[in-house]
């Protein structure tokens, strides 16, 4: 059976090494990319079963790449995890799970990302 | 390399400006980095955007940069200066940047294009320093565009190909400045995972200023040809106007590192420190709290083990230990952080 793809995507590239690794350790096949527009690239070669999606990244953020691919008819159905360093410890914020799930994102976790948590939401929704 | 050789396809480059550089080096056992640098600095709330830390090489001094913000270098040099024995050398140079590139994939060839495109630009760099998945140099500010302009001629980046291009699309240097400044502190400190590699070199190696960008670049060149792989490399400014160049090799590779090496450095024979053992915290988010390497240093120190090297970059931490210190700094470590792949039982 092949391995289901997943798609890491964040500017944070030790983390995207490390969510990596996670997930290979996992079995799932795994993609990187560095920015939104990277994804957008990567996506239009080869859709992933799952996107994991950092929201805070310069030029066009997670969240704004997230509604463009759900308004997409060819990508819409891309379950994806949002990933945000945002969270009580950090006095404020415009991304909030609120606005992630108003969006239709799949699954929304704060960093630091627990790894069962994380391999949970990717499996969930596959 | 020129023109006609193929460029290296990798992910990206970063770069962190506004931002000051502190060179210390001292005695043996005079000062340490924990009380010299670290906690100096986190009592004062001041976030490293970079650290780099090799201990006694050539048996004599112990050798550190770090980088703050640019606002902070003053006080950071003060207070290093402070804490500092008589007899050493602390020094500021501002404003500086960091240049990351990524990933390196642990290959010894993009390190050694990097350090090249580096050196045929002309660029001083104070500083190299490694984490898992970029090599970063800390240049002077000045310098930014002919080192990234240079870069374009080794890599190949997948979102601009053009220095240009990059440019247009980077955020103002103060907002990258504002994601890395002390925002909160965690009591316990979470990190992604917390990876061992045992069975290493450390090479260490005094190689003249002027030439240790082309012919190092060189070096790591051709080991990159060989298949090597390097987990970790620092380097800094030494004594007499030499930089020290650390990096770590598997050991089975010793005699193709020596002959490689001084094809291309002609320096005094290198340091070979063996075995050696290497640690890399992963994240998350090193750049935006204080003490994270403070608390580093604390652990070691309870179970008496002093790292041979250490480098802060991006958002992780690598250090460099003997094999023989391993099995108590990682059970120190795994009590002071919080180990979320531990947690999640993936090893």
């Amino acid at each position: 059976m092949s391995k289901k793809y997943v798609l890491v995507v964040d500017d944070d590239p030790d983390l995207v090494e490390t969510v990596t690794m996670l997930l290979e350790s996992k079995g799932f096949e795994v993609g990187k990319a560095y920015d939104a527009f990277e994804a957008e690239a990567a996506i239009k070669k080869r859709q992933p079963d799952v996107l994991i999606l950092d929201v805070m990244m310069p030029r066009k953020s997670g969240y704004e790449l997230c509604k463009e691919l759900k308004e997409n008819k060819w990508t819409k159905d891309i379950p994806v995890v949002l990933l945000t360093a945002v969270g009580e410890a950090v006095p404020s914020t415009t991304y909030t799970h609120y606005e992630g799930m108003s969006v239709e994102a799949e699954d929304y976790i704060a960093k630091p990302v627990d790894a069962n948590t994380l391999v949970e939401a990717v499996q969930k929704l596959l | 390399m020129g023109q006609n050789v193929s460029k290296i396809k990798v992910g990206g480059l970063k770069i962190l400006e506004e931002g000051a550089g502190v060179v210390s080096s001292s005695p043996k056992g005079a000062q340490r980095l924990r009380t010299g640098i670290c906690s100096p600095l986190t009592r004062n709330r001041i976030n490293l955007t970079f650290l780099a830390h090799v201990a006694g090489a050539f048996g004599a001094e112990a050798y550190s940069v770090f980088c703050t913000e640019l606002a902070a270098g003053m006080t950071s040099f003060t207070l290093v200066k402070s804490n500092s024995a008589a007899s050493s050398r602390v020094s500021l140079h501002a404003p500086v940047c960091i240049i990351s590139l990524y990933p390196h994939d642990k290959r010894a060839d993009i390190k050694g294009a990097f350090l090249r495109a580096l050196a045929q630009a002309r660029v001083m760099v104070l500083s190299l320093a490694s984490s898992p998945s970029a090599i970063s140099a800390v240049i002077s500010a000045h310098a930014k565009e002919r080192a990234v302009a240079r870069l374009f001629n080794f890599f190949e980046f997948p979102s601009y190909a053009t220095p240009e291009e990059f440019y247009a699309i980077q955020p103002p240097p103060e907002a990258l400045v504002r994601e890395v400044v002390a925002a909160y502190q965690e009591k316990v400190i979470k990190i992604y995972h917390l990876i061992e590699q045992t069975d290493l070199d450390l090479w260490s190696f005094s190689i003249p200023s002027s030439t240790l960008l082309e012919n190092l670049g060189a070096a790591l060149m051709a080991l990159g040809r060989q298949g090597l792989k390097i987990p970790f490399l620092v380097a800094l400014p030494g004594p007499e106007d030499r930089f020290i160049c650390t990096f770590s090799t598997a050991s089975h590779q010793n005699e193709e590192v020596v002959r490689l090496v001084e094809e291309h450095i002609p320096v005094i024979p290198p340091e070979r420190q063996t075995p050696a053992a290497a640690l890399f915290f992963h994240g998350p988010h090193f750049g935006d709290r204080y003490g994270i390497a403070d608390t580093l240093m604390k652990a070691l120190e309870q179970v008496h083990v002093e790292p041979l090297a250490l480098s802060c970059t991006v958002s992780s931490i690598s250090v460099m230990l003997k094999e023989e210190n391993l099995a108590s700094a990682m059970e120190v470590l795994s009590k002071t952080f919080a180990d979320q792949s531990k947690e999640g039982m993936i090893g």
